[in-house]
């Protein structure tokens, strides 16, 4: 993709395109993928959700002609794929799938340099590549290079299994259930790699999973298959959560659609909430006098380097005025301007304040955020949906037309 | 192949008597290795070290050219019946023995576990949960050991002894006579009839034996 | 300790050859004995015997390998369980009776003999490799078509390498069948050390008889462990 040259781009060709699919498995009555037409644009992460047995793996199958479909076109990065030459297009495509299938004859290099070998790289340039490859997903190449897939635990293998996709640097990820055989710990890590690694590298990526959870994280839209690859709904994380196109994606978004949805924007997309700061040592005078100017309840005492301290009301300014310090709430609730609404939000519960401070990396206040906003978010992720949500626009489901 | 047919037709009384001592020495012989082996298995079950000596020892057995065995025996033995069945015997061991330990083994430590609890002793334990758990597999070890010794009997013969390697014999002798293939062809054919008529006795023997519980 | 243990066979081996040396050292010789028991003897037999035995494995192992992959492949693939079904059932038949057929159809001599040795013997080695490419984890070759392998590549870079345990433990087992299979060699002039035994037995002496079975065991028994340590080398590590 950065190879690409500027006046080679093909704008508004979809990198991967469907265009009424059908596939039917010898010996079943029901085809498994049914005219199934979809688009994933180049550089964003689409995800295929649904139940077992929905096509979803069908459909990754087809993309990289490890199946031919009956009927309909694939079209990837303008070429049709039934005229390409499967292995060459394979080699275009990283795949990684649930079982891993990491070649437990082989080294972590052997397998990682297994494109590049067939590509007929230098064998230095292999050595070199999966090294850069192995830190790149945060394993040690000089740990882990010569090791055979059995030595390692199952999230490092699924390192090494995302290391060998990405090998020989191919613009297309198909990830089947990637994070599907390891425990949610691990999996909960490998999702923010897999994200992190994806802001640097723009891939264009098809996941696939069973997990509504997993794609509204991972996806920059996600479509919802119902069974025999029908898509229910494509539509961004924030719109699926919101806007249900069907009884059959709220049942399986399922109840806690909203709370889901908290995880999708952060606190600095919040309004900020109006409240006085003032410094740890002010006169009671000035302090009562900022509350009634600001219409607050409360207001927020910061130490010299401006690290919240307290909050103090105005009843207890007139009690106890020389003990401020005592009197007073302690502000302990902070959060950072990139942690997401559902951490906020379980901040500000977890404090008789029923806010939290928004902090800058030295830990120093830059603004509050209450209970108030975050409805206000929730509320407008609702009626926004339909038009935009992270700032992309939404496209029809289908038929897919230009 | 006509000339097979009626060449069968006329020695079947003979090839029936053949049959049925080479089928009374694989008999015989798995009779002996079955109680060897798998007493043995019960008893090593528990040792890692013995069982492993024991796999080995019935490993060697198995490896010993069949002639080679049954000719060691011969000065000990005699012709004839005795060293046909004591090597047969040795062939069937490692089959047995394998898979009574590995069936043992396979028994979930659980379900042992529990007929302590409910106060079986040893003994108990093991007639009446382990080995009926273990039986499938201890039967299909039974069960190759048999095919493995149905042909190997044929080398009997050799020193005299009974069963259809008789035939195969006598075809050898009269090389170059039109009949010495009906002969050699007659023996091998009784004798894959038979390895086959045994492994449905099996089947058959597998489905009375093993408890409906852990029926596949 | 392990080295030992690693060592133990060839160790006791050896030691049956020195008992059984002394013994017939001991022995009183007539002079039919004395035809049978001398090194020039035996050496030619021994030979004779491992010549058949090699042979026929290095034969068994090029065919039955690669009938093994050529029949485990997707348009072929049908036809495996009806192949294992009769590999199956030939291991019932006597070995003895292959070499009396072959004998027959024919004729005597060594390439006839190592022609049914060969029938014989191929049967476990192609059983092996198909159980071995057709136990291999069907989502490593998905992994390995994903990433773009042609099947040919498949096969020499994963199938294969992943299956070559089990396709060893078949060829070991062939080994063993043949040098069996030449001991019986004697009886359709095919030489070895079926000879040794085969005098002994007609002729009456035992010295004899217990001499060439107890070469004969011994032969099965190193090559036996030679072919396991070759197996330890050969398998991928990793596995």
């Amino acid at each position: 993709m950065a190879e690409r040259a500027p006046g080679a781009r093909r704008p508004r060709v979809p990198a991967i395109r469907l265009e009424g699919v059908t596939k039917a498995y010898t010996g079943r009555v029901e085809p498994a993928v049914r005219d199934l037409s979809f688009d994933v644009a180049e550089g964003e992460t689409a995800v295929l959700v649904g139940p077992s047995g929905c096509g979803k793996t069908t459909t990754l199958r087809l993309i990289n002609r490890l199946i031919t479909p009956d009927e309909g076109r694939i079209v990837v990065d303008g070429d049709d794929v039934s005229g390409a030459e499967p292995d060459a297009l394979r080699r275009r495509m990283g795949y990684v799938i649930q079982q891993i299938g990491l070649f437990p004859h082989m080294t972590v290099q052997e397998n990682v340099a297994t494109v590049p070998r067939m590509l007929g790289w230098s064998k230095a340039r292999r050595g070199e590549r999966t090294d850069e490859l192995l830190a790149t997903v945060g394993l040690e190449p000089s740990a882990f290079r010569d090791r055979f897939p059995r030595e390692l635990s199952g999230g490092q293998q699924q390192r090494v299994g995302v290391a060998r996709a990405l090998a020989a640097d191919p613009p297309i990820l198909l990830m089947d259930e990637p994070f599907g055989s390891v425990d949610p710990v691990v999996r909960e890590r490998l999702q923010d790699e897999l994200l992190s690694l994806q802001r640097r590298l723009r891939k264009t990526i098809l996941f696939v999973t069973h997990d509504i959870d997993e794609a509204v994280k991972m996806g920059d839209r996600i479509a919802v298959m119902d069974h025999g690859g029908r898509i229910e709904q494509y539509a961004t994380p924030a719109q699926v959560l919101s806007r249900p196109a069907s009884q059959f994606v709220s049942e399986f978004v399922g109840p806690g659609a909203t709370l889901k949805a908290l995880s999708l924007t952060r606190v600095g997309d919040l309004e900020p909430a109006e409240c006085p700061v003032l410094g740890l040592s002010s006169d009671p005078a000035a302090i009562r006098a900022a509350i009634r100017r600001a219409g607050t309840e409360d207001a927020l005492l910061v130490d010299d380097a401006g690290r919240p301290r307290c909050w103090v009301t105005v009843e207890e300014l007139e009690r106890r005025f020389d003990a401020l310090g005592e009197a007073a709430i302690a502000a302990e609730a902070t959060v950072r301007r990139s942690d997401d609404l559902r951490l906020a939000l379980e901040r500000m519960v977890s404090t008789r304040a029923g806010k939290a401070v928004v902090v800058d990396d030295a830990g120093a206040c830059i603004g509050v955020v209450e209970l108030a906003g975050v409805i206000a978010a929730v509320e407008s992720l609702r009626s926004h949906a339909s038009v935009t949500a992270r700032g992309r626009e939404v496209r029809p489901l289908s038929p897919v037309s230009d | 192949m006509a000339s097979f047919i009626s060449y069968l037709e006329r020695r079947a009384d003979h090839l029936l008597e053949l049959a049925l001592a080479h089928a009374t020495v694989v008999a015989l012989a798995l009779l002996v290795a079955a109680v060897l082996g798998i007493g043995v298995g019960v008893a090593v079950r528990a040792h890692e070290r013995s069982a492993e000596a024991a796999l080995a020892v019935a490993g060697t057995f198995l490896t010993v050219p069949s002639y080679a065995l049954i000719g060691l025996l011969v000065p000990a033995l005699g012709l004839g019946y005795a060293p046909t069945i004591v090597a047969l015997a040795m062939y069937a061991l490692l089959p047995i023995l394998r898979n009574t330990l590995a069936g043992l083994r396979s028994v979930d430590p659980a379900v042992v576990e529990c007929a302590r609890g409910l106060g079986m002793g040893d003994r108990e334990r093991l007639l009446r949960v382990e080995l009926p758990l273990a039986w499938p597999v201890i039967l299909a070890g039974l069960r190759v050991a048999t095919v493995l010794i149905v042909g190997i009997a044929a080398i009997a013969a050799a020193v005299n002894g009974p069963g259809l390697g008789e035939d195969i014999f006598v075809g050898l002798a009269r090389i170059g006579s039109a009949s010495a293939l009906n002969y050699v062809l007659g023996g091998m054919l009784g004798v894959v009839v038979l390895a086959i008529l045994f492994d449905a006795a099996y089947a058959g023997l597998a489905r009375i034996t093993t408890s409906r519980g852990i029926r596949g | 300790m392990a080295l030992l243990r690693r060592l133990a066979l060839p160790l006791i081996v050896s030691g049956v050859g020195l008992v059984l040396a002394v013994w017939v050292g001991t022995q009183e010789l007539d002079s039919i004995e004395q035809r049978q028991l001398n090194g020039a003897t035996l050496l030619e037999k021994i030979v004779e015997h491992l010549e058949l035995a090699a042979a026929a494995s290095v034969v068994v192992v090029v065919l039955a390998v690669s009938l093994g992959i050529v029949l485990t492949r997707p348009g072929t693939r049908r036809l495996a369980p009806a192949v294992i079904a009769v590999a199956n059932v030939g291991q019932a038949t006597p070995s003895i009776g292959f070499l009396v057929v072959g004998a027959i159809v024919a004729g005597i001599g060594f390439d006839r003999v190592l022609l049914a040795l060969v029938a014989y013997s191929a049967l476990p080695v192609l059983r092996n490799t198909m159980v071995g490419l057709q136990q291999v984890d069907r989502s490593l070759i998905e992994a390995a078509r994903g990433l773009g392998m042609s099947p040919t590549a498949t096969l020499l870079r994963v199938e294969l390498p992943l299956s070559v345990p089990v396709i060893l433990a078949g060829v070991r087992t062939a080994l063993v069948v043949n040098v069996g299979t030449a001991t019986l060699a004697t009886f359709v002039d095919g030489g070895g050390l079926g000879d040794t035994i085969n005098s002994g037995i007609r002729l009456g002496r035992d010295t004899v008889l217990v001499t060439g079975a107890v070469l004969t065991a011994m032969m099965a028994l190193l090559l036996d462990w030679v072919a396991r340590g070759a197996e330890d080398l050969l398998r991928p590590r990793g596995l």
